[in-house]
């Protein structure tokens, strides 16, 4: 995740045509990438997050709190996506936008095994484990109770453990139970 | 409950190769009304094709021209110009602006021809190895305007293969851009986005005509 500072958010937020461009200029890869991992393509990751930018630019006047803008942000991003999905079938796997990255050893399970599981799973998933958000953060962009986010969490997981094979079964990394508990 | 499923995620993402930020149709998307209905990227364009919004100039800045046609292997397909040819735009052109594009094609360009009367060029784009020009249908579609794209292009620049997502986005053509139909005539390729409003009978009627200037203009050269 890319850090915004927030004396831009800021100045975006006044209006000034050059700030509000160098915020989406800044925002970009982050939009791309959670497009990408929720719509598992690359056009329409790319569709979606110039629809979420544009979005951005025309409303970011309206964010109130500074703090709030990537979690404002992507729920623009979230709601496109879904949007986006929703306007066409997925027929392309999501498998093609693992082979074409470098090393695909590393990536392609993961790939595969998120066009495995449903939208409302899929989602919190991504906005996890992609992009480290908190369970509240995650009930926040999704307008859901964060009890649900965890549940969804939690199925999520049972059903990408055999997907996944030996990359959840692995032995859990100390640090990760008090930063990322569930 | 714990789970290791950072690590292989963070690789995934980071492994994510971001294309550069279409900072110009970003900046055009915000300038178009807020009603309009959001599309993604490729009805934006067609919407800007068929206003006769400056296409050539959003591409132009966006510094990403060229005339390499390659088709999408998506559900949605597109149809993209990922080259290196310098494309000029004009507005309305005429029957001379045309035939001038022709000439400086570096293929044999056979123009559109076969198209239903009251027919009228609204836009053309083109450079040395592509030709499109969108014209206005005469009638109407639901009540709105019936537009055909036609694009004839070197078939030597269309690559088949699905487009390097790495590469430079020039142009999406058209929404849902699968080609309608598309035929060789002589030495070019002619596209037609699947889109457009031409009927199938005219779509009929144009192939054949185009067909039948291919076959005028090879008897007329000779054997290549």
């Amino acid at each position: 995740m890319i850090p915004i500072p927030v004396d831009l958010i800021e100045s975006a937020k006044g209006g000034e045509t050059e700030y509000v461009e160098r915020l989406v200029i800044a925002i970009w890869p982050d939009a791309y990438r959670l497009a990408l991992a929720i719509v598992g393509d690359r056009q329409g990751a790319e569709d979606v997050a110039q629809e979420a930018c544009i979005i951005l630019y025309r409303t970011i006047g309206s964010l109130r709190s500074t703090e709030a803008f990537r979690s404002w942000f992507y729920r623009i991003v979230v709601r496109e996506a879904s949007e986006h999905k929703r306007r066409r079938s997925r027929l392309e796997p999501v498998l093609a936008v693992a082979s074409e990255n470098v090393d695909q050893t590393a990536s392609i399970d993961i790939w595969r095994a998120l066009s495995g599981l449903p939208d409302h799973l899929r989602d919190v998933v991504v906005l996890r484990y992609f992009e480290d958000l908190s369970s509240r953060e995650i009930a926040s962009i999704l307008r859901i109770p964060d009890g649900t986010v965890r549940f969804r969490l939690m199925i999520a997981r049972r059903r990408l453990r055999p997907l996944l094979g030996e990359a959840t079964d692995t032995a859990t990394q100390p640090n990760e139970v008090t930063t990322h508990a569930v | 409950m714990q789970s290791d499923l950072y690590q292989p995620c963070a690789k995934a993402r980071a492994l994510i190769a971001v294309p550069a930020v279409p900072i110009v149709a970003i900046r055009a998307g915000a300038q178009r009304p807020a009603s309009a209905p959001s599309g993604g990227r490729r009805k934006w364009l067609l919407a800007a094709l068929l206003a006769g919004a400056p296409i050539v100039a959003v591409a132009a800045a966006a510094g990403i021209w060229n005339a390499h046609v390659s088709f999408g292997s998506g559900p949605n397909g597109e149809m993209r110009f990922t080259g290196s040819d310098r494309l000029t735009g004009k507005q309305f052109p005429t029957s001379a602006d045309l035939r001038s594009a022709a000439r400086q094609a570096a293929f044999p360009a056979a123009l559109a021809t076969g198209l239903p009367a009251g027919t009228r060029p609204t836009q053309m784009v083109y450079g040395p190895s592509v030709i499109l020009v969108s014209y206005r249908l005469p009638g109407k579609w639901h009540g709105g305007i019936r537009q055909q794209t036609v694009i004839v292009t070197d078939p030597r620049s269309v690559d088949s293969r699905p487009a390097n997502p790495g590469s430079p986005l020039a142009l999406s053509l058209c929404c849902g851009g699968t080609s309608r139909m598309k035929w060789l005539v002589g030495g070019e390729l002619v596209i037609l986005p699947e889109t457009d409003r031409m009927t199938s009978a005219e779509l009929a009627r144009f192939r054949a005509a185009m067909l039948a200037q291919a076959s005028r203009l090879e008897s007329a050269s000779g054997p290549r």
